[in-house]
């Protein structure tokens, strides 16, 4: 009966049909009497002295069959009471924030948590009254009811649809007025709240930490005491509980009291901000600008206590969480149930926080992933401290999968700060290998690294001194000082040696390939490629990211780089005043497992040719003794053949030697003869071709009060020896004496200068420098480190001292040939572009001797031309300079 | 010169010091200032002299006949050269690589001769 009332309008203009005069007047007395105590009743807060005129008229206006008109005027009017009491009120309290987007310093937290405290209290009281007045009328409508049907209590006054109604009602009211800052206040609000709990979690930690520090100085079984260590953990944390379950709880109660109002995704939204932002400050705080230490695990750590505890308590509060329903006997605070380093192994966590967990997690791996990837490039500088960081990236990737990213924001930071002209290429190579190694670990397949590799790689080819600085750092490990600066982690010759240890892994390996089981379990092992691998680049089932290989990669082919090596070899080889290769025969020995035996086969003579020399040398000492003839001048000189060392070698396989001229000292020369003629006797028919240029020379300047030692090519040692008989010459006799164009000499006795030795004095003809021995050597006291037992090595300290021709001297020698054929093309077809030049001699020079030079090695012979005015270089297309 | 009195010693400084070194003096004097300008002024002493060298085979040819390859080097079956892979010479005072004319001298089923010269091969006393 009540529905059809309450739905149909024509079943109500039935009854009024039916009315007579009598009933219509108690119907209008007590619709009045009824206005009046509604109005009363939600006017009056508090006074329910009308409750007994109200259900009297409800029950009056029910008898006529009017539910619904009491009804709708009763939650009319609440609207209205609510709109003035509740809303505006309510909304009136965050007025002072209107500008808080705006001026963000200000905001006093404890303010905002108080006042919206007090509003929140204000309006669920106010709410609660007029749920009480609501709860009234459907008490009266209910009593009417249970009237008419006798006692038979299910009859349904609709007490749910009208508690719904009012709650629409409530949150439209409130929504309708909502002040666009109100959101703002809430993330506030939250954020005051959680960082008070982060502060009291932290210390909380922190003593945790402090009393692990302490027992760990007890008890030196650190791991085994700190699983057992947990019970009394949580002991000890359930201390602490009542304060955070009180700040919990208070929260809990604003969140209830707001999702009362309606506002269950405004807040959810406000906390959940609220705890990105500290999480997202926690990371930047934890990782930093710090990469040696991992930070995965304490951000983990700190989610689990922090924000995780948070919400559990939140939740459990609320009621969410079905674990607190289950756990938690309802006087106890449910923190104290459940503390939360035993939550998640003990109990079942609500689907909800796991949710929340994943959410937060993966917050967390993308915070730092992001702070990483952007730092990638100092972290990768700092490579092998700054492994714990990549080892985090790593992680983190695994879980976001945003490689991509890394790929492009690494690309744009090495074009940015690494490929720029200022960048030594020794950096770039270092950074090169340092980017190698650190991507290996995050992607052992090395399909990003390739992405990224690239940009450098191109870079480096435009380099010309990329491969010497390649070959440089293959032997540094050699010659370098072992005790010296901790840079070895750069070497490739660990990277040598490395490769040296997987190859025999391999070997091993293929033995076991050829087991049917040991296929069937590879193949089992196969994964395919990330799906950001390059397709063109072919499967590689197999990659092994091989750093060399990358190294070489740069180049191109490995004959440079060997070829460089070989030219780099020598001249270590030549300017060695012992016979001691044993680091350069093991480079060489892993080099030779790289790039092949017949590649380093030169390189092996060379070394060869110093054992044999070693060898010989020891003969023709030998023969001394027997013959024990004492040349009476280079006695006097205080020289033997004893002293003299000999490096023979088998020039065809050395690079180019630069032969200099040079008259040595007589004493010497006749050594050198002497030393000629024994080596004739003991290898007939072989004979000896002295390169007197070329050596070391150890002596020692004695003068009246002090000594020097030194050591130095035999051109300085030929200018020295020169003073010892004449203590002033002039630079052209000098020149003459020595042997070497007196341009050479002015730069070669700079040396003697530079030590305090010689002074240089303009005479009269400014071509013609005067040379003087310094006296006392008094002068020498300015370069005090030299003084002494100094022992100076020179190889190499100025720019024309190599004594092995540079691989671009060896190729402009060997290319001049084709000069005339370039020359002869140009005269013909005017201009030519470069890859026209070098597929014509490549045709046509095929013999005596063959054209074989790459396209890089034309390139930069033809640049020579132009900048020797021979061509002209326009568009890219070369022309005969007229 | 230790028979000079210490008095000329100092005399003899003198000169020195004073740069423009005179050279017109009697040939004897000037031997003994500049031996005892040594002891004064400096001296030196090498302890080791380290040279370089190349050998090469005391051929009159750069290559030998057979192998078409340098004499300094090796032939084609050698990695080293030098005292591994040494030059032999024949009666006719042409050289070869020892492994290349054996290796020839080995292939003819009768009597070898000279590759160069067609004269019978003997080896050089």
């Amino acid at each position: 009966m009540m529905e059809s009332l309450a739905s149909s309008p024509v079943g109500n203009l039935g009854i009024l049909m039916s009315l007579n005069d009598d009933s219509v007047q108690e119907i209008l007395q007590s619709y009045d009497g009824f206005c009046a105590a509604a109005k009363s009743l939600l006017d009056g807060s508090g006074d329910f002295s009308v409750e007994h005129d109200f259900v009297y008229h409800v029950h009056t206006l029910c008898k006529h069959g009017l539910h619904s008109l009491a009804r709708d005027y009763f939650l009319r009017s609440i609207e209205e009471v609510f709109e003035k009491n509740g809303a505006s009120r309510f909304w009136r309290h965050f007025e002072n924030y209107s500008k808080i987007e705006e001026d963000l310093d200000k905001i006093d937290e404890d303010d905002i948590q108080r006042v919206l405290c007090n509003a929140l209290e204000e309006i669920c009281f106010e709410k609660e009254n007029q749920e009480k007045c609501l709860l009234m009328l459907v008490h009266a409508l209910q009593s009417y009811m249970d009237h008419l049907s006798d006692g038979k209590p299910n009859f349904d006054v609709g007490k749910d649809y009208l508690f719904s109604k009012y709650q629409l009602i409530v949150s439209s009211m409130l929504m309708a007025n909502l002040p666009r800052h109100f959101p703002e206040v809430l993330h506030f609000y939250f954020k005051g709240r959680l960082e008070e709990l982060n502060t009291i979690m932290d210390g909380e930690l922190n003593e945790e930490n402090e009393q692990r520090d302490r027992d760990e100085m007890d008890l030196d079984e650190k791991s085994k005491y700190r699983t057992g260590e947990m019970d009394i953990d949580e002991c000890y944390s359930q201390d602490k509980f009542p304060e955070n379950s009180k700040l919990v709880k208070n929260i809990g109660k604003v969140v209830r009291d707001l999702r009362n109002l309606g506002f269950t995704s405004m807040t959810e939204d406000a906390y959940a901000s609220a705890i990105f932002m500290l999480l997202k400050a926690k990371v930047h705080d934890l990782a930093g600008d710090d990469y040696r230490s991992s930070v995965l695990d304490s951000i983990k750590g700190w989610i689990q206590v922090v924000p995780l505890q948070f919400l559990n308590a939140l939740l459990a509060y609320l009621g969410d969480s079905i674990s607190f329903v289950q756990h938690s006997s309802g006087t106890k605070s449910p923190l104290a149930s459940q503390p939360s380093s035993s939550y998640f192994g003990t109990n079942t966590p609500s689907e909800g926080l796991i949710r929340w967990k994943l959410r937060l997690e993966y917050f967390a791996y993308e915070t730092l992933q992001d702070l990483r990837i952007a730092k990638l490039f100092e972290i990768i500088v700092d490579y092998p401290e700054s492994s714990p960081a990549i080892e985090d990236l790593k992680q983190c990737l695994e879980y976001t999968g945003q490689h991509s990213k890394l790929v492009e924001s690494f690309i744009s930071a090495l074009r940015y700060r690494l490929l720029t002209a200022g960048a030594s290429t020794n950096d770039i190579l270092h950074q090169y290998v340092s980017t190698i190694k650190a991507l290996r670990t995050i992607d052992p397949a090395g399909v990003f690294l390739e992405a990224v590799g690239e940009p450098i790689r191109d870079y480096l080819r435009g380099r010309k001194d990329t491969i010497k600085c390649i070959v440089t750092m293959l032997t540094d490990g050699t010659s370098g000082n072992p005790n010296g600066s901790g840079n070895s982690g750069d070497s490739l010759l660990e990277e040598l040696n490395r490769d040296e240890e997987n190859q025999e892994n391999v070997v091993i390996d293929d033995d076991f390939n050829t087991d049917d089981k040991q296929a069937w379990i590879d193949a089992q092992r196969w994964e395919p490629d990330p799906v950001e691998a390059d397709p063109l680049k072919g499967s590689r089932n197999r990659r092994k990211v091989d750093i060399l290989g990358m190294i070489v990669g740069i180049i191109g082919s490995k004959d440079q780089l060997v070829n460089e090596y070989r030219v780099m070899l020598a001249e270590k080889l030549l300017n060695k005043s012992d016979y001691d290769i044993d680091s350069e025969i093991r480079t060489v020995e892993l080099l030779k497992i790289h790039f092949g035996e017949s590649s380093m086969q030169k390189c092996e003579i060379m070394l060869n040719d110093l054992i044999d020399s070693k060898r010989t040398n020891t003969n023709i000492k030998a023969t001394i003794n027997k013959t024990s003839e004492i040349d009476p001048e280079s006695a006097e000189a205080g020289i033997s053949l004893d002293n003299l060392d000999a490096t023979i070698i088998s020039s065809n396989f050395w690079p180019p030697i630069q032969e200099e001229a040079l008259i040595i000292p007589d004493s010497v020369d006749q050594l050198l003869s002497d030393y000629a003629r024994r080596f004739h006797e003991i290898k007939t028919p072989r004979k000896l071709l002295w390169k007197k240029n070329l050596g070391t020379v150890k002596l020692e300047l004695q003068f009246e009060d002090k000594a020097m030692q030194f050591t130095v090519a035999p051109v300085h040692a030929a200018i020295i020896m020169q003073f010892q008989d004449q203590t002033s010459w002039t630079s052209k006799n000098l020149a003459a004496a020595t042997g070497i164009p007196v341009d050479m000499l002015n730069r070669r006795i700079s040396f003697w200068i530079s030590k305090g030795v010689l002074t240089e004095s303009l005479g009269t003809d400014p071509s013609n420098h005067a040379f003087t021995l310094v006296e006392g050597m008094i002068d020498a006291s300015k370069n005090s480190g030299n003084t002494g037992n100094c022992e100076e090595l020179l190889a190499g300290d100025e720019e024309a001292e190599r004594s092995v021709a540079s691989v671009e001297d060896q190729l402009r020698k060997e290319m001049t040939v084709f000069e005339k054929f370039i020359l002869g093309m140009l005269t013909n077809f005017g201009s030519m572009a470069l890859d026209r030049i070098h597929n014509t001699l490549k045709m046509f020079c095929v013999a005596d001797p063959p054209y074989d030079k790459s396209l890089q090695q034309l390139q930069s012979f033809l640049s020579g031309l132009v900048s020797e005015e021979k061509l002209e270089l326009r568009d890219g297309m070369y022309f005969l300079k007229k | 010169m230790l028979s000079f009195e210490t008095p000329r010693i100092r005399v003899l400084r003198t000169p020195y010091l004073n740069p423009p070194f005179r050279h017109s003096r009697k040939l004897n004097k000037e031997e003994m200032k500049v031996k005892l300008l040594r002891i004064l002024v400096m001296n030196y002493n090498i302890f080791v002299w380290h040279a370089v060298a190349s050998w090469t085979w005391d051929a009159q040819d750069e290559t030998c006949g057979i192998c078409r390859m340098a004499f300094d080097g090796c032939c084609s079956d050698c990695k080293l050269p030098g005292d591994d892979c040494p030059l032999i010479w024949g009666a006719c005072n042409h050289a070869f690589h020892l492994h290349c004319i054996l290796k020839w001298v080995n292939s003819q089923t009768s009597q070898a001769h000279c590759p160069m010269c067609r004269r019978e091969w003997q080896f050089k006393g």
